[in-house]
């Protein structure tokens, strides 16, 4: 059995430090994207507390709000802004949930986050090309049976998370 | 399901060793499943492309398999070992589809030591573990934490079983003396009053029958005119009693001596044990983070340094190491717990058991409500050492009476130099005054009745130089 000898690593502040930098990040392209002043500086308040306690409901608020924002604001459904603001919050949520399991004092060693990072890449590359192939696919009205087909998935969606829930708890 | 397991899940909100969700995964469907649903609903494309990497993610944590019992197992820690560095290894069973292990190691440092973070495909970790003072402590605890991909599923935080080492006391290299001249075998390395094979002469005197003929001096048989032989004396080992006084625990600070420890154990009478095994496992229940930030990796907590124990066990183990080195019996006598006694013996085993007695009695050390030496505790002629601070008078009767019974007696005084006075009274400087003079006339009191009385400091130097000069020859032993 090979016996690893155990090196110094990143101090376990990182995570909290990046969940304040990336929720920064997020706030400045809301910021450009025309939210107001005063809903930043509650979602800055929120990225505190987050970084703070990553395993609290801020962490959902600080990923929830981006997206309800912009639908507020309306415009082009995807452009720049949007893509940016999807790879933030996408690891805005894996940050707080890597920041939940160790304490501020823990030492972290970078190898156990490659997978993590090699995965995070391979969605946002997916959604990339989704992206694109939204921007390919025709606009205008939707037919009726598209319509039914896309709500019984959104139900049938809703039902397995339930569902997968409710088995692994 | 037992009852005090169902209490400590309905505490714990069901977390613990199982594998279970974590708060990222409810976010991780929830908001998945509600932005892509609601995004559908509405029409609005970049609603789905925020919910999509969030579903993704959750739907790639479930249907990853994660199972099995992460095992943790410590080898190569020895129960006994010196101040220093010392190596270990921690072996990791992560389980089926575990990613990730978050386990408590320390670094190089005394203490418990930091949360590591580490991939879960490591087997086998090699940890320092460090210990700057004697004593018992934990050195190890590995606490641990396995979590699946993206942390969304979770086995722990388990509370690892402590493991410790006894660390021994530190032995300081003393020369040779002060020692009785005593026969308790036919070898040894001290002069022994019986005749002998030694080189060293005792008397010359008439022959008669059943002398050898080597031992004829003919230089005094030609000029006395009759035969007669050269008596050498014997060589012998000596019987050596360290009476080590664990009645007291105290420090420079006077101040102090009544006050209760941050241990919570009172010092002066009591003090000094330390040795607090640090073995909280606090749960605050909710998020795992919360959980692991409320355990103490403050470790083991060993005795006061410098404090008149200390000095005592460290004086005791390095005198038990220059007595047995020149093949001595050496024997241990705690004078508030007769109990914890070790009979005088020789050899390496002999030292090694008796620094591990010094700890223990270290560990128990505490008020009695008087010294305790027995006359069958000290073998016939045998050196006693008396390893005290001398607060009291019964110390020093004790240490008068050995010598009134035909030992030799050395007093080694272990109080602490340049005492600093108590700060919270105005009379302080003139309590430390009167202490000083009762000290000095108890020390006084066993000089004229014989006894030897040495100061202990913290490099020996000053029973070294005694010693030295006990040794010289020509001075009689």
């Amino acid at each position: 059995m090979t016996t690893v000898e155990l090196r110094r690593g990143w101090p376990g502040w990182v995570f909290r430090a990046a969940i304040g930098v990336v929720g920064l990040a997020t706030a400045g392209v809301l910021y450009a994207e025309g939210v107001m002043v005063t809903p930043l500086v509650l979602y800055v308040g929120l990225t505190a507390v987050a970084a703070a306690i990553p395993a609290s409901a801020a962490a959902a608020l600080l990923v929830a709000y981006p997206p309800v924002a912009l639908v507020v604001l309306g415009g082009e459904p995807v452009r720049p802004a949007v893509l940016v603001l999807v790879a933030l919050v996408h690891l805005l949520h894996l940050l707080c949930a890597y920041a939940a399991l160790v304490p501020t004092r823990s030492r972290i060693h970078p190898s156990a986050l490659r997978p993590a990072a090699l995965r995070y890449a391979a969605v946002q590359a997916g959604v990339l090309v989704s992206a694109g192939l939204l921007l390919l696919l025709p606009g205008g009205r939707t037919d009726a049976v598209v319509e039914v087909i896309g709500l019984a998935c959104a139900a049938g969606l809703v039902i397995g998370a339930v569902v997968l829930l409710r088995r692994r708890s | 399901m037992t009852r005090g397991e169902r209490i400590k899940q309905a505490l714990t909100g069901g977390r613990g060793s199982h594998w279970h969700p974590t708060d990222a995964l409810v976010r991780g469907a929830a908001l998945g499943v509600g932005l892509v649903v609601v995004g559908g609903l509405l029409h609005r494309v970049e609603l789905v492309l925020f919910g999509a990497p969030l579903l993704i993610s959750t739907l790639v944590a479930l249907v990853a398999k994660v199972g099995g019992k992460p095992v943790v197992t410590v080898r190569g820690l020895p129960r006994t070992g010196e101040v220093g560095a010392a190596k270990s290894a921690v072996e990791l069973d992560a389980g089926s589809g575990a990613e990730v292990v978050a386990i408590r190691l320390p670094v190089d440092r005394p203490g418990l030591g930091p949360v590591h973070l580490l991939p879960a495909s490591t087997r086998a970790v090699e940890v320092v573990l460090r210990r700057d003072a004697w004593g018992e402590g934990v050195d190890l605890r590995p606490d641990h934490l396995v979590a699946g991909p993206d942390g969304l599923l979770v086995f722990g935080p388990v509370t690892g079983t402590e493991r410790g080492r006894v660390i021994l006391p530190p032995v300081h290299q003393l020369p040779a003396g002060l020692l009785p001249a005593r026969a308790r075998g036919l070898v040894g390395a001290h002069r022994a009053r019986r005749p002998g094979d030694s080189v060293e002469l005792r008397d010359i005197r008439a022959f008669q029958p059943g002398d050898r003929l080597r031992r004829v001096d003919w230089r005094v048989s030609l000029r006395a005119g009759a035969l007669h032989v050269r008596e050498h004396h014997a060589e012998a080992d000596a019987d050596v009693v360290l009476a080590l006084d664990t009645r007291f625990d105290v420090d420079r600070d006077v101040g102090s001596w009544s006050v209760a420890t941050p241990g919570g154990k009172a010092r002066g009478a009591r003090a000094g044990r330390g040795l607090d095994l640090a073995a909280r496992t606090a749960w605050a229940g909710g998020n795992p983070g919360a959980t692991w930030a409320g355990w103490d990796s403050g470790g083991a907590r060993t005795m006061r340094p410098g404090g008149s124990l200390d000095l005592s066990v460290r004086a005791a183990a390095s005198l038990a190491a220059g007595y047995l080195r020149q093949g001595d019996r050496v024997g241990l006598v705690d004078l508030g717990r007769p109990q914890l006694s070790v009979r005088p013996g020789a050899g390496r085993r002999q030292l090694l058991r008796l620094r591990n007695q010094l700890v223990v009695c270290a560990r128990s050390a505490g008020w009695a409500q008087k010294p305790v030496l027995r006359r069958e505790q000290l073998p016939h002629g045998a050196l006693v050492v008396v390893l005290s601070p001398f607060l009291d008078a019964d110390a020093v009767e004790l240490s008068v009476h050995a010598a009134r019974r035909g030992h030799v007696v050395l007093a080694v005084d272990v109080l602490p130099e340049d005492l600093l006075p108590d700060r919270d009274t105005p009379w302080g400087a003139a309590a430390l005054h009167v202490l000083r003079l009762e000290h000095e006339v108890r020390l006084e009191a066993m000089r004229r009745h014989g006894v030897a009385v040495v100061t202990w400091d913290a490099r020996a130097a000053t029973i070294s130089a005694v010693l030295r000069e006990a040794a010289r020859p020509g001075v009689r032993r």
